[in-house]
């Protein structure tokens, strides 16, 4: 069993969070822990332990998704030093949770489906979806009570994270059969499988809490190999380890692709 | 639809992974293989069937954000409504199965905040992407958009809760609006969750898991903003604690003669207490609407199938509660003369 690597001796949420703050913060780690217990009686005997993972790697995927951005450039950054960082830091997870379980869903096999196995992904999906808008509309209404990007630069730290992510995607045009562009593979889809934050200003322009593909506002999907390289935070063919993961994940999938 | 058949394949895919986590393996493998036996037996819809229910609830969806965001519908867009992004042609109405129907009620919402407006304003667009997506895929087997009640719907509805509103109404304030949208959302998103075990095309179900992500996004962003609007718990709160209780009585009516679910997996935005690692009880706040009793459900969502969605969005009229048969075509509340759909189809 592998272990957990933190930047602090206690990796909470710090600086002066409020009481409905940390009440989002229960409810989301408790949805995450209850995700492992049902995915480990799920399996059964054949679960994979918990590889080693190293948290600190937030602070250089975050150095490198802030490199020439037009906020300045995160150096150091730790998801638990504060709220605002505690939602950049979540930002990096749920909308990538939300395509890597779309992307699983058509593979699981006829058997699967009839054991109930997609009907679990689905709900497994519905959540991180819940989790991931709740995310994006945080950071939002505090850009919007900020009153600009320069007032709230998280905003753009998550853009930063999301054009990252998009890099990332490795091998966007020649994805698993029915993904064919990289995201559904629905006619006229674009091949980015990331939608930015915006910042509405006044009462007639939309925002943008939904990642989705902008011609059918259909959720994007992500293959097994394409979260690797995000979670990896390379865009190597061939990583076998690396950022979250410094010993690999525990899977088949381990390995990155092309 | 309601033969035995469907209603007992639909009964497994609802409570299917409680089942077999609550059954255990050995059981499981039975599971396994008598619903096996059930889903050859019971093929009597197709793909787009269960595509043009999801456009028929898209269809009321869409209207309602409309009306909020704009106040036209999706057929005839206003200024507004283009310059935020709607067709300037109008999205389409009709369709070869079933004649197009009319909207009636709703109006745009007195918008205060940009949080709001803007949040309406992008679900009005991206529910009127998934019809005309749903009406491509479906090319001409796409059911016409049923007639839809959007106005005095919500009194009906608001009499039928706990405590009673009888002049409940989403048009008049953000806060309103918020609570129409919240009737709508949670139950888009477990209609495609239970709708993605029953397609069998594998785009199909691409697509499918995609629109699922989206209204759960849509979900979440109205349960955070009523969270936001409402920090004391005092005001809307407690109206989307009646609103779900009213959704999971509406569902457990469907299947109250099979030994279903007793869980209501139906939550508003009360907060309750969870166990981290172990360690003794602390409040967490309810963002999403899933399960979680640590025994058996795991903060999984629910899916709903065909039924227990159609129960909900006519307010009971899918099930003879005297008869404990199905009514079909449900007609009542959104829909007063019931859905478009197909002779196998889902009405």
């Amino acid at each position: 069993m592998g272990t957990v690597t933190t930047n602090s001796t206690v990796a909470q949420v710090a600086g002066g969070i409020t009481v409905p703050q940390q009440q989002i913060i229960n409810e989301i780690a408790f949805e995450e822990q209850e995700h492992v217990r049902f995915l480990r009686a799920a399996l059964g005997s054949a679960a994979v332990p918990m590889p080693s993972i190293d948290l600190t790697f937030f602070a250089p995927l975050a150095a490198l998704a802030t490199t020439g951005s037009t906020a300045p450039p995160l150096v150091g950054f730790s998801p638990f030093a504060n709220f605002n960082a505690f939602l950049v830091g979540a930002f990096i997870f749920e909308d990538v949770g939300v395509t890597a379980y779309a992307g699983a869903a058509p593979l699981i096999s006829a058997a699967g489906v009839t054991s109930g196995y997609l009907t679990a992904a689905a709900g497994i999906l519905a959540v991180e979806a819940y989790h991931a808008a709740y995310i994006r509309t945080a950071i939002t209404a505090s850009a919007i009570q900020a009153g600009s990007a320069t007032a709230y630069p998280y905003i753009t730290y998550a853009n930063n994270v999301a054009t990252l992510r998009n890099s990332l995607t490795v091998g966007n045009n020649s994805a698993a059969p029915g993904m064919g562009t990289g995201n559904t593979g629905a006619a006229g889809s674009s091949t980015s499988v990331e939608v930015p934050l915006v910042l509405p200003t006044g009462l007639t322009t939309p925002s943008s809490i939904v990642a989705a593909d902008s011609s059918q506002a259909i959720g994007f999907a992500r293959t097994v190999n394409q979260v690797h390289h995000i979670v990896y935070g390379s865009a190597t063919v061939g990583a076998k380890s690396g950022g979250f993961f410094p010993n690999g994940t525990n899977s088949i999938f381990a390995t990155t692709t092309a | 639809m309601a033969n035995l058949e469907t209603q007992i394949l639909d009964d497994i895919i609802v409570k299917g992974r409680r089942k077999m986590l609550t059954l255990g393996s050995a059981a499981l493998a039975g599971l396994v293989f008598s619903s096996a036996k059930t889903a050859q037996a019971a093929v009597a819809y197709t793909d787009a069937d269960i595509l043009n229910f999801a456009l028929n609830l898209e269809y009321l969806e869409a209207n309602f954000y409309y009306l909020s965001a704009f106040g036209c519908t999706i057929d005839k867009p206003n200024a507004a409504a283009i310059a935020a992004g709607a067709p300037s042609a109008g999205i389409p109405i009709t369709g070869s199965v079933g004649t197009a129907g009319t909207v009636t009620g709703g109006s745009k919402i007195p918008f205060a905040t940009t949080q709001v407006a803007s949040y309406a304003i992008e679900t009005a667009i991206e529910e009127g992407k998934h019809v005309l997506f749903l009406q491509s895929a479906l090319s001409t087997a796409a059911v016409a958009q049923p007639s839809i009640n959007l106005g005095t719907s919500w009194q009906m509805l608001g009499s039928a809760l706990t405590p009673s509103a009888p002049t409940f109404t989403p048009y008049t304030s953000e806060g309103n609006f918020l609570l129409g949208a919240y009737v709508f959302e949670d139950v888009g998103v477990t209609a495609y969750h239970g709708a993605a075990s029953l397609l069998t095309v594998s785009g199909n179900l691409s697509a499918a898991a995609g629109i699922l992500g989206v209204e759960a996004y849509h979900a979440g962003l109205v349960r955070t903003t009523i969270n936001a609007l409402d920090p004391t718990a005092t005001s809307l709160v407690p109206v989307t604690n009646s609103i779900s209780a009213l959704r999971a009585a509406l569902a457990l009516q469907v299947t109250a003669a099979s030994t279903y679910d007793p869980n209501p997996d139906d939550y508003g935005l009360a907060t309750f207490q969870v166990s981290l690692a172990g360690a003794a009880n602390v409040t967490a706040t309810r963002i999403v609407d899933a399960a979680a009793d640590n025994t058996s459900n795991f903060a999984v969502a629910a899916a709903r199938n065909t039924s227990q969605v159609l129960n909900i969005v006519t307010g009971g009229g899918a099930y003879n509660t005297t008869t404990k048969t199905a009514i079909s075509p449900a007609t009542g509340v959104f829909f007063p003369v019931g859905m478009n759909a197909g002779p196998n189809g889902f009405k």
